[in-house]
């Protein structure tokens, strides 16, 4: 069983995605919106960004596209990119 | 005047050198290792020459504190702040073998990518592959010089520190030495073209700091990445409180 599959909404799949980033990254929860740049604004870098994919991994059982996680900008692009995975 | 005769120097040296001595050492050495070793070796008594050149031009005056902390062993991981375009120069020069980080442009850079060839310099282009590698080259014994700023200082801005040499120093769990550096008058920063020479002397102070041992930041439960913020954060405190020491006491 995992966390996040293809019935999970995108508001959900948000909610987890706050959850990994105020674990891993130590980012306030009122900071993790979905227009937030990752880089800019939330100061990711391209290591946490595989760390990010690594726990991604484990809520969705599902590998992730390093390439499709490239064009990734905002939080909301990584939910959206998690959404499409799943639903393919 | 001078400084443009340091810098043709420079630019010079350093291709006479690519094309002469480094393809030389590489020939006669069947170690790529090894050659690199006596190739870094050759970059260290260059630019200790043009340290001594500068010095003698009257282009520039240094004091540099602690020295012996960075005693000449090996192994040591150093972490400096980047304000000049002679940061390296005066770093490669206190340390006989001591391998750099370096970004991806001074590979083909005329002038410089001979010497990136030749001792194995290595090259900030992949992260994950640039921390192995710097994992990989502390424990061979080198001394690793990595600029956290990536880039030099935009004088004005706060410090902003990429990650990468926090990421490397939680990965190998080794002690590193943190480096201040500073120059009085600001010239060969970022905010200057580099002819445009301050008419005062430039007084270069670089402060060499205890060994700074990452282990109490590192728990069990915090992640890569918290642990890689935390190392950073005690990286630019380091850094600011060096710099805010050099100007208070002129």
């Amino acid at each position: 069983m995992t966390e996040i599959d293809s019935s999970t909404t995108k508001e959900e799949i948000l909610s987890h995605i706050k959850h990994i980033f105020i674990e891993n990254f130590d980012l306030e929860d009122d900071a993790i919106v979905a227009d937030a740049k990752l880089y800019d604004d939330l100061d990711i870098d391209s290591i946490d960004a595989v760390d990010l994919m690594v726990a991604l991994k484990k809520k969705t059982g599902r590998k992730l596209d390093p390439d499709a996680f490239k064009q990734v900008r905002t939080v909301g692009d990584v939910v959206d990119a998690v959404h499409d995975l799943l639903i393919q | 005047m001078a400084t443009g005769l340091s810098f043709s120097v420079f630019g010079a040296g350093a291709l006479v050198i690519s094309l002469t001595l480094f393809p030389a050492i590489h020939l006669a050495s069947f170690d790529r290792r090894r050659a690199n070793l006596g190739c870094q070796y050759v970059v260290h008594l260059s630019f200790r020459f043009f340290i001594w050149m500068m010095k003698s031009l009257g282009i520039l005056s240094y004091e540099i504190v602690d020295a012996e902390k960075l005693a000449r062993d090996t192994g040591n991981l150093i972490i400096a702040n980047h304000p000049t375009l002679l940061d390296v120069v005066f770093i490669i020069s206190m340390l006989p073998r001591t391998l750099c980080v370096v970004k991806k442009a001074a590979w083909s850079n005329p002038f410089l990518a001979g010497v990136m060839w030749a001792t194995g310099y290595i090259q900030s282009d992949d992260p994950l592959q640039l921390i192995a590698e710097c994992v990989q080259s502390i424990e061979q014994e080198n001394n690793l010089l990595i600029f956290p700023e990536a880039t030099r200082t935009v004088p004005g801005q706060p410090l902003k520190l990429k990650r990468g040499a926090a990421s490397v120093i939680v990965e190998s769990q080794k002690l590193f030495i943190p480096l201040v550096i500073t120059c009085e008058p600001s010239t060969l920063t970022k905010a200057e073209k580099w002819f445009e020479i301050p008419s005062r002397k430039m007084h270069f102070k670089i402060t060499v700091g205890d060994k700074v041992d990452p282990q109490p930041l590192l728990t069990e439960d915090a992640g890569r990445s918290k642990s890689n913020r935390r190392v950073n954060e005690v990286i630019r405190e380091l850094f600011s409180m060096g710099i805010e020491r050099h100007e208070r006491s002129g």
